[in-house]
């Protein structure tokens, strides 16, 4: 497990005008790792990614790479390269001399550039187009351009803001796993920005979540999935369902909660010292919860009335309205409900383990985090 | 009906387009003509009015200074308008609008009081009187429409391509020579010509600040109020075949070959190592 | 200036990423060697040879001739002369007249012309066209109207024309019609082009909706183009008259002794006498109408927004 950190960002606030882009953020990106940081558009990241190629300056806090502090050193002078999400390549240049870009502003000699190129090309599958002029390439191969332009460089970072952002699904799919592939055969440390949680649960070492300027959890996509730090992560990543109530009562390991929509038990774990009447919000995951229908009836239970299915792929997602209005998420694949009869306004009992709640840590106050 | 309407219109327009044509191609076309005076009627074609003027001395000399002071106050526009092309595209500053408002404002004085201006200004310090004066009038002049040729191609590219190039480790001397440059370079170009073409034509300014060296529109202007001749057609012609070819050159440049990278054909998406 | 206020708004409220996407293409300058090497030129450049004539011209018109000679000091003598004598008043009122004719006939025209571009011609046409009215105003204004001047003469192609039908000759040397059309000589293509980009933001798909809602063929028309055209028209009207203004050709080849124009007088100043402040006076004088023609042009076409 690599020790050392490629990366750190220590207290970085970035303000443009009277807005707060980023609001105090520490993070540390450790060598050979792929780190993602994800969230909703406007939330900081693409602002902290720039931050780190040094093409905005930290308003104030210090960013650190391989130990150097780096916040008066201009782009250029920094091992940082970018992977575009509109690509960002160079027009009157043919593929082959938008990779040799870097190596001839290094002032690498000729001969040695050369050879370096056709290698890198060749590892993301370009040889073939070479001197092509990069107008006439599609949007994969596009990005397979800005991808090499940027590791013929050997860099220590290499930083990449949506860059499959622009492609659509089937290609986007294919990317990444050549992405993940060359990660981890490079060993190059990757800070990998996206507001698409798929890619980073897909990817990804870590994942850092970010929402208005600050960090809101970084953990491993197993954590961050399934054992989310508060609200905005819980609601962001996955499919959870959010219960917000109080403690009734305690029994050994679980408490009692009370919410809108009935009273549950869930794991006292991790609330050691819980005290009777104390706000409480839990998750349950939607691919956690059983239908009658399938003759699983579980220890915590409700009643709904079916509103809407939806069928991507081989996934089926069912909402149902709890009689306080609450919209109850399920996840299930395909097979599980084949052969079960399902339609919209058909009442169906839903029930999950105890187990299968999640305590979340924080709770949000009245004008929390995130909304 | 609605026919008619169109129609109507459009004889409009022909009758619009005619009177604006009209004395260009009256001048064209009888400069060709073997007729002292430059009207009907038309007594048979001939080149002499042309080789006339190439004979006459003042005339060529009238013409060449016009010509070096075309280029060189081109040169200084394209070089001033474009580098503040630059400067105003990647910044903001306070009191850029200040900036822009002195820097392109000489088109929007009408001619006669930037030329007195000019004159009254340049002979305080010593400079009128001289094909000097003139260029530096001249480049006063068409500097705004060099900067304003620029910034509209700038304004058009990607703006992340320049960050691209700092990011792989060219300064920003390196990425505006070979990234820049090369994107805008049509229209340096078409700025360029431009500019020429507006110091080429440009005359009441040229009287006010030039001397005994005169460009052409100034010599036209002293030998043919004295007499008519046909010489001034063909005189007319030239330079208004050198203007339209500037133009043109400018229009293509900017609009086609500048477009680089905007619309291409894409190919099918597969293994580019077959 | 209350629109500019609101558009800042606007952006400052964008998130940080959202305004990094949303194309602002530039960046607070902080002490960069490569903006002064970039900026500064044009703007010494400018100041030194443009706002030093400027303010000299100015000043110009507060000093005085004597002996032939510039005397440098301050004093109001050469404005009192300038605006006691009738010359030049009765001068100044015909200028205005017929620089201000010239810019509303400018515009009567211009507008049928721009109109008939922007509805009525195959697009592909209307890129042609717009070549067309680019090329004259890059050609020479001075050689433009000495053909002018040919075709207006008494023996010259219109009469001939004319007489081909039997009608007599018109002198139209020097007299107001031979004076406008150099005028439009100047600017009419210019004019033009301005309407024409003004029509051609207007969204065609709104003159439908107007006719699907009922208004007739001329309603929808006016109620749909006019707001925008009327940028273009004021905008004609200013560059017309500007230019008109300032012009010295038109006069003097179309026009005569009893049609001289404040450029004719300032022209005359310079080079007859040397007459340096008075020639500063009046272009001064010239400014200024200028300006305030200008100014309420466009108080007219942009009316405060009144508070809700």
């Amino acid at each position: 497990m690599p020790d050392a950190v490629a990366v750190s960002l220590r207290n970085v606030v970035k303000r443009y005008g009277t807005v707060e882009a980023v609001s105090g953020i520490s993070l540390e990106v450790r060598r050979g790792e792929f780190l993602a940081i994800i969230g909703p558009s406007g939330c900081g990241k693409t602002s902290t990614l720039r931050m780190i190629a040094g093409l905005e300056s930290p308003t104030s806090g210090d960013i650190y790479i391989d130990g150097q502090r780096v916040n008066d050193l201009k782009p250029w002078k920094r091992d940082t390269p970018l992977v575009w999400q509109n690509f960002a390549l160079f027009p009157h240049m043919s593929v082959a001399k938008n990779v040799e870009y870097g190596l001839r502003m290094r002032r690498e000699p000729k001969e040695t550039r050369g050879a370096r190129v056709a290698k890198v090309l060749d590892t993301v599958g370009l040889k073939a187009l070479a001197d092509r002029s990069v107008t006439q390439l599609s949007g994969g191969q596009k990005q397979r351009v800005g991808l090499a332009r940027a590791l013929v460089l050997n860099p220590k970072v290499l930083l990449l803001d949506e860059p499959l952002g622009a492609l659509d699904a089937k290609i986007s799919r294919s990317m990444q796993g050549e992405l993940r592939r060359l990660q981890r055969e490079l060993l190059i440390t990757f800070v990998y920005v996206t507001h698409n949680q798929s890619e980073a649960l897909a990817m990804a070492d870590r994942i850092a979540v970010m929402d208005a300027g600050m960090i809101q959890q970084v953990g491993s996509p197993l954590d961050v999935y399934r054992m989310p730090q508060n609200r905005f992560v819980a609601d962001f990543v996955g499919t959870n369902n959010i219960f917000s109530g109080h403690v009734q009562g305690i029994e050994d390991d679980r408490l009692l909660v009370t919410t809108p929509q009935g009273v549950f038990r869930v794991p006292a774990a991790r609330r050691d010292g819980a005290k009777i009447g104390e706000a409480v919000e839990f998750v349950v995951s939607a691919d956690r919860i059983t239908t009658h229908m399938e003759g699983v009836a579980e220890e915590n239970a409700v009643e709904g009335k079916i509103t809407a299915i939806e069928v991507i792929g081989s996934v089926v997602s069912l909402f149902l309205e709890l009689p306080d209005g609450y919209e109850l998420r399920l996840q299930k694949s395909e097979q599980r409900v084949q052969g079960v009869a399902l339609s919209i306004g058909d009442t169906v009992a839903a029930s999950w383990s105890t187990q299968a709640a999640f305590v979340l840590p924080e709770t949000t106050e009245a004008n929390g985090l995130s909304g | 009906m609605d026919r008619l309407i169109t129609y109507g219109y459009r004889l409009f327009i022909l009758l619009c387009f005619t009177f604006i044509f009209a004395p260009i191609l009256a001048l064209v076309a009888f400069a060709f003509n073997d007729n002292r005076f430059p009207s009907l009627p038309w007594k048979g074609f001939t080149l002499r009015w042309f080789s006339q003027i190439i004979r006459d001395p003042s005339i060529v000399a009238a013409a060449l200074n016009s010509l070096l002071v075309a280029i060189c106050a081109a040169v200084i526009a394209t070089v001033l308008g474009g580098a503040a092309a630059y400067c105003v595209t990647r910044w903001d500053f306070k009191g850029k609008s200040t900036y822009l408002g002195i820097v392109a404002a000489p088109p929007c004085i009408p001619l006669i009081i930037l030329g007195l201006a000019l004159l009254m200004y340049l002979k305080q310090i010593g400079l009128s009187g001289s094909l000097t004066a003139v260029t530096i009038s001249h480049a006063v002049l068409a500097s705004p429409f060099a900067l304003g040729i620029v910034r509209m191609r700038l304004a058009e590219m990607d703006p992340n391509i320049e960050q691209a190039a700092w990011n792989l480790g060219a300064n920003e001397w390196s990425a505006i020579r070979t990234i820049i440059l090369p994107q805008a370079g049509p229209a340096f170009i078409a700025a360029f010509l431009l500019s020429m073409t507006v110091s080429w034509d440009e005359f009441i300014i040229s009287w006010f600040v030039s001397g005994f060296s005169e460009t052409l529109p100034v010599n036209i202007w002293h030998t043919f109020s004295a007499h008519v001749s046909a010489e001034v057609n063909a005189i007319g012609t030239v330079a208004f075949v050198l203007s339209i070819a500037l133009v043109i050159v400018a229009q293509l440049l900017f609009f086609r070959l500048g477009r680089k990278g905007r619309r291409a054909p894409v190919l099918e998406e597969g293994d580019g190592n077959a | 200036m209350e629109f500019g206020i609101e558009r800042k708004r606007v952006h400052t409220r964008a998130r940080g990423d959202a305004r990094l996407r949303t194309g602002s293409v530039t960046t607070p300058l902080r002490a960069s060697g490569a903006a002064v090497v970039t900026g500064l030129p044009m703007l010494a450049w400018q100041t030194a040879f443009f706002l030093g004539a400027v303010v000299v011209l100015v000043l110009m018109s507060f000093w005085s001739l004597e002996n032939f000679r510039i005397v440098h000091h301050y004093i109001l003598g050469n404005w009192k002369d300038v605006f006691s004598s009738s010359l030049f008043r009765s001068v100044y009122v015909h200028t205005i007249w017929y620089t201000g004719l010239s810019a509303v006939v400018g515009v009567l025209l211009a507008f049928p012309f721009a109109y008939g571009l922007a509805f009525h011609v195959p697009p592909a046409v209307r890129r042609v066209a717009l070549l067309l009215l680019i090329i004259p105003f890059f050609t020479s204004y001075l050689i433009r109207s000495y053909s002018w001047t040919f075709i207006l003469a008494d023996g010259g192609l219109l009469n001939r024309f004319l007489g081909l039908f039997g009608l007599r000759h018109f002198a139209f040397q020097g007299s107001l019609l031979s004076l406008q059309i150099g005028y439009l000589t100047y600017f009419f293509p210019l004019v033009t082009l301005v309407i024409l980009l003004s029509l051609m933001n207007v969204d065609r798909s709104l003159i439908e909706a107007a006719n699907n809602l009922g208004a007739g063929r001329v309603r929808s028309v006016l109620t749909v183009v006019l707001p925008s055209a009327r940028i273009g028209l004021v905008f004609g009207f200013a560059f017309g008259f500007m230019l008109a203004l300032g012009d010295y050709i038109a006069p003097t080849f179309g026009g005569s002794g009893k049609r001289t124009t404040l450029s004719v007088l300032v022209v005359d100043a310079t080079k007859a006498g040397g007459d340096f402040p008075r020639a500063a006076a009046i272009a001064v004088i010239m400014v200024i109408t200028l300006l305030a023609v200008l100014f309420a042009a466009f108080a007219f076409a942009f009316p405060r927004r009144r508070r809700v």
